[in-house]
């Protein structure tokens, strides 16, 4: 890694962060750091750095997308458990952007909700919703302890501009190639 | 902490920050408190707000539901054009008031 950021201490707000390294790699950025969501606010704030190095401003899609897979690798892979870890990578590839988590959990597979159940106003769920939404590709590992997240053709379609953000009146887009205005 | 406003007619909460996992509980505890004792409405003001993430969402979603069973309604003024959008897509715009 040609660049390291470690750190064992407190965030913005004082609360104990643990464990937290980021390393830069030849096409993104690798983040391992303790299972809280103070670190999730941290790992965001690296994003918007690493699109700012692209010559973009900070992304809407971009940083939800960022939180919903760490929220639910601190919540459901590491049980709210601080002594656990998350690794989480951004990086670019043939033009496209990848997030990517992965945890020490055992992993699940999400199922596909039925027809009709996304009209329920229920009160949680809406993660893997969202990510489909906003993502051209989600995709997990065989054991599901690993999610990646895809932009197709990301940098040829922001061209320096925000990222358009999906309409659900519009169609079925998920990312926001087809709707930058 | 959120700052609020209270009257005789509605509560005006604003949290003034972005709604997400690392503030929810605090914001959860917050709105319950005004929702124990709101009849009529009750207002989250969404000045600088720029990002809701699912967590977020779960506790706007929660005190809706609470209000409801109480006659009350949930109104959200303010909104950025990246988080109305998100309201759309989720299909939350048919259920709380937006302004």
């Amino acid at each position: 890694m040609a660049s390291k950021e470690a750190g064992r201490g407190a965030d913005r707000e004082g609360v104990e962060a643990g464990r937290y390294q980021c390393g830069r790699d030849e096409d993104g950025w690798t983040i391992i750091f303790s299972a809280t969501f103070a670190n999730v606010d941290r790992v965001c704030h690296r994003v918007a750095g690493f699109l700012r190095e692209q010559g973009l401003a900070p992304l809407f899609a971009v940083e939800l997308g960022t939180r919903e897979i760490l929220n639910n690798a601190v919540v459901h892979g590491c049980g709210g458990d601080s002594n656990k870890t998350v690794r989480f990578r951004i990086f670019l590839r043939d033009g496209n952007l990848y997030l990517q988590s992965s945890d020490e959990g055992k992993g699940y597979l999400p199922r596909e909700p039925e027809p009709g159940e996304e009209d329920v106003l229920k009160e949680s769920g809406y993660g893997l919703a969202i990510l489909r939404r906003y993502f051209d590709a989600v995709s997990f590992n065989a054991s599901g302890n690993e999610i990646t997240l895809v932009l197709k053709n990301f940098m040829s379609s922001c061209s320096g501009s925000v990222r358009g953000v999906p309409d659900a009146e519009s169609g079925a887009t998920r990312s926001g190639r087809d709707n930058d205005e | 902490m959120s700052n609020v406003e209270e009257t005789r007619e509605k509560v005006v909460i604003r949290p003034g920050r972005d709604i997400v996992s690392s503030m929810v509980g605090e914001l959860r505890e917050e709105l319950k408190a005004v929702v124990d004792k709101q009849d009529v409405l009750l207002t989250v003001d969404l000045e600088g707000v720029r990002m809701i993430d699912s967590m977020g969402l779960g506790v706007l979603i929660a005190t809706h539901n609470s209000l409801m069973k109480r006659n009350a309604r949930l109104e959200l003024v303010n909104i950025s054009g990246d988080i109305l959008q998100l309201l759309k897509n989720m299909r939350l715009d048919r259920h709380f008031s937006l302004r």
